[in-house]
């Protein structure tokens, strides 16, 4: 325990880090503004467009409807009998309805969700340099050397760096999480939106404290890896590209659903991160192919997750313990 | 003298670093008290020894033993009485000296005065509330000895640390050097100058290439080994002449002889005045550590004898 509040001090005092998660923290007020932009209703001039709108789209329909329909209904017969089964083109549902010309805001627990499928990224990239820098900094300055001339178990000095980036990771993310959904909130009541605050909202604060405390134990693992902050980045973008956008996502057949990117936005949404695979059949007629849509669930995205973290850690551990220094 | 009567004990010590040996078979002793030089070559495998000791650098085959205490294996239990500054001082250039200083202090227990006490030691205090980056070289050097003071350690450990520092830095550090093991403690100073070594140092161990040269007290080690004799003379070429053809090393040193490996000033000026020339100066030098350091790493001294075993004298080569 010594050990660990003298990590935690040690990073307190690295202003670099403070400003880091200040940065961090304070990125969430962007959220506000998004939020109240996309939480404002239909103006009184917007809606009378908008009505004018439905009424010729009805007019039009009256007049070419029926036609449209004839066309449509065609049209599938003659691709069903080339098929060989039977095709839905959707042609009963053609006629215009009003609730399309009429927009209303996202329910807020929908809009938070994606809201966050995007911003998390900020979070995610504060957690990962406090990890990095913090570690990489005593073996850039060799301070590292000085420390295990007062404390030369190896081990101990590990968990305790690694745990003071874990808490400090846990505790930026969660004030990041309710920080973000209060800005969120603060965006929709402005605009005049009806604001819902659910459990699963505060479900969703502690996955993303947990995902900060995982992403930022990753980063102090890389850096005992590597012993450098850019080349601890470097790593960890290089395999974002390198593995998930490249050998995951275009040359590994269904490899999208273990890219990292999914698995931790499934985890820290709590939805299912949805991605898209091709999908080709050989028939008589030649190669059919098709984009079909798949999930990564939360579940998985969590699991996926701490498996990446224990890995590195353990191999930073290992690595550490026997490196020369 | 037993083994742990020893601040520090190598046998057989080994590390290669990629085919080539950094230390080879390395059997070094460092008495418990005052000031031992521990002299080589650069890349004689000071540095790695010393990194070996404590734990940053894992050896391939060999016993140490710090205190008795075998290390690494039980060097938590005996870290506490060894201070140590390897190669430069290491510390958060953007924390202040105190913030360093709590740092450790607080890894290792210490009381709450020991911060303001070793700073006060080191003459630091007035200072301790700017960054480390903004210290000069020998502040940053006194700041490495305050750190290694927070322990009050029994063995201090420095290497190179004389490096980079101005005359009067260095004349600090040596002043330092010397008041610590005259309070009792051990000082294994690590260093390739030698003249500096030898003016602060009770024993020496001397390596090359990673195996021990020459161990014991200076004077031991330095022996009886032959010194030379400075020649002052008013008809230098002639004099070289009458002396080389009596069988003597002579060399021109601006005006002066120099007659290398003769310690008898008396034969020198017999020699001379025999042929009718007599000097109007002599100085006898005695051999130094210099003198002794670059014979034995000239290759001579790989055949030297071996350490004492525990309980006889530190026998040297001289000796």
């Amino acid at each position: 325990m010594r050990l660990l509040g003298v990590e935690l001090l040690r990073l307190r005092s690295r202003a670099a880090i403070v400003l880091l998660l200040i940065a961090g923290l304070a990125s969430t007020a962007l959220f506000a503004w998004a939020a109240y932009s996309s939480a404002q209703p239909m103006t009184e001039a917007q809606l009378e467009e908008a009505e004018r709108q439905w009424e010729l789209a009805q007019e039009d329909w009256e007049e070419h409807g029926p036609e449209q329909v004839e066309q449509c209904e065609e049209a599938e017969a003659t691709e069903s009998e080339l098929a060989g089964e039977q095709l839905d083109f959707g042609c009963d549902e053609m006629a215009p309805e009003r609730e399309w010309y009429l927009w209303e805001p996202p329910p807020f627990d929908e809009f938070v969700a994606s809201a966050l499928q995007s911003g998390q990224m900020i979070m995610l990239l504060v957690a990962l340099m406090v990890g990095v820098t913090f570690v990489a900094a005593e073996f850039s300055s060799g301070s590292i050397g000085t420390w295990l001339t007062f404390e030369p178990r190896r081990l101990p000095v590990f968990g305790s760096k690694v745990a003071a980036t874990a808490l400090t990771g846990l505790g930026f993310g969660l004030l990041w999480g309710a920080l973000f959904l209060g800005a969120n909130a603060g965006g929709y009541a402005l605009a005049g939106s009806e604001v819902m605050l659910e459990a699963t909202q505060l479900h969703m604060v502690l996955r993303v404290g947990a995902t900060a405390m995982a992403v930022a134990v990753a980063g102090a693992a890389l850096a005992f890896l590597v012993r450098h902050t850019a080349a601890a980045l470097g790593v960890a973008i290089g395999y974002l590209i390198a593995v998930d956008l490249i050998a995951l996502t275009m040359m590994v057949p269904g490899g999208q659903r273990w890219t990292v990117t999914n698995n931790v936005t499934a985890w820290t949404t709590g939805r299912p991160a949805s991605y898209y695979e091709e999908i080709c059949t050989v028939e008589a007629g030649g190669t059919m192919c098709d984009y079909v849509e798949r999930t990564v669930s939360m579940t998985q995205g969590g699991i996926v997750t701490l498996a990446v973290v224990l890995v590195v850690t353990v191999l930073a551990l290992v690595t550490f313990r026997r490196r020369d220094i | 003298m037993a083994e742990g009567e020893w601040a520090v004990v190598t046998r057989d010590l080994r590390k290669t670093y990629r085919g080539r040996a950094a230390v080879d078979g390395l059997d070094l002793r460092v008495p418990a008290r005052g000031v031992h030089g521990f002299l080589g070559p650069n890349g004689s495998g000071k540095t790695t020894t010393i990194r070996m000791l404590l734990g940053l650098v894992r050896a391939d085959s060999g016993r140490m033993r710090i205190f008795g205490t075998s290390v690494p294996r039980a060097l938590p239990e005996v870290i506490n009485r060894v201070g140590a500054i390897v190669e430069s001082p290491k510390f958060f250039p953007n924390f202040t000296a105190r913030r360093n200083l709590d740092l450790l202090a607080r890894a290792i227990g210490a009381p709450g005065t020991a911060v303001d006490d070793v700073l006060e030691r080191t003459a630091l205090r007035d200072r301790a509330g700017e960054a480390y980056r903004g210290y000069s070289l020998g502040m940053k050097q006194r700041l490495a000895i305050a750190a290694t003071l927070l322990k009050s350690p029994d063995l201090l450990i420095f290497d190179e640390p004389t490096n980079g520092l101005d005359p009067a830095g260095i004349h600090e550090i040596r002043g330092t050097m010397r008041r610590l093991a005259d309070e009792g403690r051990a000082v294994l100073v690590s260093s390739h100058i030698l003249a500096e070594v030898e003016q602060v140092a009770d024993t020496v161990s001397i390596i090359g290439q990673g195996r021990l040269l020459a161990s014991g007290s200076v004077a031991e080690v330095v022996g009886d080994r032959a010194g030379a004799v400075k020649v002052g003379i008013a008809d230098p070429a002639g004099a070289a002449q009458v002396l080389a053809a009596a069988g003597l090393s002579v060399r021109a040193e601006g005006e002066m002889l120099v007659v290398e490996g003769e310690n008898d000033p008396a034969r020198v000026t017999y020699l001379l005045a025999q042929h009718g020339r007599y000097v109007h100066s002599l100085n006898r030098t005695r051999a130094g550590l210099e003198s002794v350091f670059l014979e034995l790493t000239a290759g001579h001294g790989l055949g030297a004898p071996p350490p004492a075993a525990p309980g006889e004298p530190t026998g040297g080569t001289g000796s």
